[in-house]
């Protein structure tokens, strides 16, 4: 290949990484302007740095206290599916009966089902147990996220020799030993795809904290980002910073877990 | 195990069968007749509970505070009954209009089934347990006595016991509400009928045929139906299609900064998807969006991206396209570094072009390990709801099918949103729900079948 040829594929690769972006580079660079400034000239470069938007945003957005419930809504379904299903994987990849088949049929099975579809019995079911806040959230998602999980997990476990358990019990384990001591530490990786997976998916969902949700003050960021967005249709400078503040933990997150993150997208699905 | 035991089966003697059958007429006597007494009169304990007590929580009030506590009378059948009754609900759905709500008695008459087939289930396991042990007497043996058989339950159990709360979980927010959508396909539950004003009742599959015979609704439901097939096959496709050729141009040895390149085509990706859709409804906004400013730099008119049929369709396609391609570039540029270079390099002393290494090589690989994986992304496409919902709300509003509210870029499960959440359709709206759901099933019991992990679990 000829150096000229080098020179194109190379241009056109950085173009069209380029223009990728440009959502992004809007984005962020009207988050900085004043009004008048965006209504005159919304493709350029903003003459001055201006931060206010982001503190008018922040105080409006009530930025730290979404953040922690979305943080604490994502760690905690997180830490439960993954012990749950992690656990719920193994004994039914171990246990060769009739009925474990059927629970497992089952699981996989519930993963086909459109969440829309269920979605209306759900919110009424769960206001007659008096879950529409944020433990019911909680409670949700591992049974929706659960599924998948399990799925993924079985297909690992598969992988351990029975062997390993066999030679736990005969040195005296019980069978939570077995699990917590033998089995899950060797279970990392697959560990790693299924909390990447089900972290970004739960992070991110607009659609079941909406329905769940209705007092402001337990708000998670996607909720709160979407009223403010309707909100201030009128103010973009203030809309496009509330967006910038909304992405920012999700790109830390990103660069600090970049490898696991691509990994765990392609193994999650190549399964 | 004595060995001689086995062949010492006495013709006559029929344990097995007399103990089966004093378990089945009251839990417990089979395992006393098998002379396992502790666990005989547990069941009957349990038995006597469910037959002949009424549990009835009800509030200890002690000074300021209250506490929960359990009255119980003596009342033969009243769990049956109540149990019964709830059934029979059921089928009326309530008789007292304004006083009976239907729903709850859908609900609750649901879980009383449930809870039915829990009671049957422990007896079925009580009559088997005194068939065994029955069996072991027939063959001359002893039965295990009380802590034998509870560890020997313990260890059979186990598992299950481990799985309970997910099943739980599992159970009320997916099993219970699959089970009441599909029953609310086949009630009357609309904005003329609504609980607890008015009583519901079933009417088999009307709202079917009302789906495919209204001339209205025929044509709302066959045009929301044959874009949400056009959209999955075509943002499937695209995103396939464009994934690939970048993976492969990725792939290509005389790039430089690869990495670099890939960790921005993920940016997409790792943005909530939320975010990107806000971005890009604002960037299509026919007055002041960029996209329409640019065109206009450019010479060309400005085009009504959000509210005609037409453009909407298109700009829905193109954003879906921006935000899932990444994702399929990242799944083909793994494949594509898991093919071995002797084959490319086989291919070159045979003088092979680069065109024909691709569709020769390239291509195949990739279609033959991607096939499960374009079927699966065609499912999720089916009922992409965010990316339709939040970008234009599924608009815009298509006049001949105002009422019922289908708009021109709404696919089947955005639709079923606004007719449930808006136009409080319920029944419509769960019949569209099932159409849906066997739709994806049919792909996926395909694709299970095709894929690894199933016929594994057949053979075993």
């Amino acid at each position: 290949m000829n150096k000229q040829k080098k020179l194109i594929l190379r241009i056109i690769s950085v173009l069209s990484a380029g223009l990728f972006l440009v959502p992004f580079y809007i984005m962020l660079i009207n988050s900085f302007k004043t009004k008048k400034q965006l209504f005159l000239d919304t493709l350029g470069f903003p003459k001055t740095f201006d931060f206010n938007n982001y503190i008018v945003a922040w105080e409006r957005l009530e930025f730290l206290k979404v953040f922690f419930n979305s943080l604490i809504i994502t760690v905690g379904s997180l830490t439960i599916v993954i012990i749950f299903s992690s656990m719920a994987a193994w004994m039914l990849q171990r246990t060769k009966s009739k009925l474990s088949t059927f629970i497992f049929f089952v699981f996989v099975a519930s993963m086909l089902i459109p969440f829309q579809a269920v979605m209306l019995p759900l919110v009424r079911i769960m206001g007659k147990l008096n879950l529409l806040n944020m433990p019911g959230l909680i409670f949700m998602y591992l049974g929706f996220q659960s599924s998948l999980s399990i799925f993924l997990y079985h297909g690992f476990v598969k992988g351990i020799p029975k062997a390993l358990d066999e030679a736990a019990i005969i040195d005296g384990c019980n069978s939570f030993q077995i699990f917590w001591y033998i089995i899950f530490p060797l279970l990392k990786p697959i560990t790693i795809t299924v909390s990447v997976l089900n972290a970004v998916w739960i992070w991110n969902d607009y659609l079941l904290p909406s329905l769940v949700i209705n007092k402001e003050a337990s708000h998670t960021i996607p909720l709160r980002i979407f009223f403010f967005f309707g909100e201030y249709t009128k103010q973009w400078h203030l809309a496009m910073a509330g967006l910038t503040l909304a992405i920012i933990p999700v790109i830390i997150f990103y660069f600090f877990a970049q490898k696991h993150i691509i990994k765990g997208v392609t193994d999650g699905s190549v399964k | 195990m004595k060995p001689e035991s086995s062949t010492n089966i006495s013709t006559n003697s029929n344990q097995r069968w007399m103990s089966s059958l004093f378990s089945a007429l009251f839990m417990g006597l089979g395992q006393l007749k098998n002379k396992q007494y502790l666990k005989g009169i547990l069941f009957i304990i349990y038995q006597s509970i469910i037959w002949f007590i009424n549990i009835d929580i009800t509030s200890l009030v002690l000074g300021n505070i209250k506490l929960p506590g359990i009255s119980l009378s003596f009342e033969p059948f009243y769990l049956l009954n109540y149990l019964q009754q709830k059934i029979y609900g059921v089928y009326t759905l309530g008789t007292i209009p304004g006083e009976d709500h239907s729903l709850f008695f859908l609900i609750e008459g649901l879980v009383a089934i449930i809870f039915t087939f829990i009671l049957i289930g422990i007896h079925i396991f009580n009559i088997v347990d005194a068939y065994k042990n029955g069996k072991l007497v027939d063959q001359g043996e002893e039965t295990p006595d009380f802590s034998k058989s509870w560890d020997n339950f313990l260890e059979a159990g186990f598992p299950y016991i481990g799985m309970s709360p997910g099943m739980v979980v599992l159970l009320v927010a997916t099993v219970f509400p699959v089970i009441f959508t599909i029953c609310l396909a086949f009630v009357n539950y609309d904005a003329n009928h609504l609980p607890p004003g008015q009583i519901l009742s079933w009417i088999g599959l009307r709202n079917f045929k009302d789906l495919v015979m209204f001339t209205q609704w025929k044509g709302a439901f066959v045009s929301v139906f044959t874009w949400t097939v056009i959209w999955a096959i075509a943002s499937t496709i695209l995103s396939y299609g464009l994934g690939l050729f970048v993976a492969v141009v990725l792939n290509h040895e005389h790039i430089k900064f690869r990495n670099v390149f890939r960790t921005i085509l993920l940016v997409p990706w790792a943005i909530p998807a939320f975010v990107s859709i806000l971005i890009w409804r604002y960037l299509l906004n026919y007055n002041f969006g960029h996209i329409n400013k640019m065109l206009m730099l450019i010479g060309f008119d400005k085009i009504q991206w959000l509210s005609d049929p037409l453009y909407a369709k298109l700009a829905i396609l193109m954003v879906n396209l921006w935000l899932s391609f990444p994702f399929a570039m990242a799944v083909c540029s793994g494949i594509l570094q898991s093919i071995s270079e002797t084959l490319y390099e086989a291919a070159i002393v045979d003088g092979a072009t680069i065109l024909q290494k691709f569709f020769h090589i390239t291509l195949p690989l990739v279609v033959r390990q991607v096939t499960p994986l374009l079927i699966m992304q065609f499912a999720f496409q089916f009922n992409n709801f965010g990316i339709i919902f939040l970008l234009n709300d599924g608009g815009p509003p298509v006049f001949k099918f105002s009422s019922t509210g289908a708009g021109g870029t709404d696919i089947l499960i955005s639709w079923v949103y606004k007719l449930v959440i808006r136009k409080g359709l319920y029944s419509y709206g769960a019949a569209i729900s099932i159409i849906i759901f066997f739709m994806i099933a049919g792909f996926s019991v395909y694709q299970f079948r095709q894929s690894d992990a199933f016929k594994e679990e057949e053979l075993r």
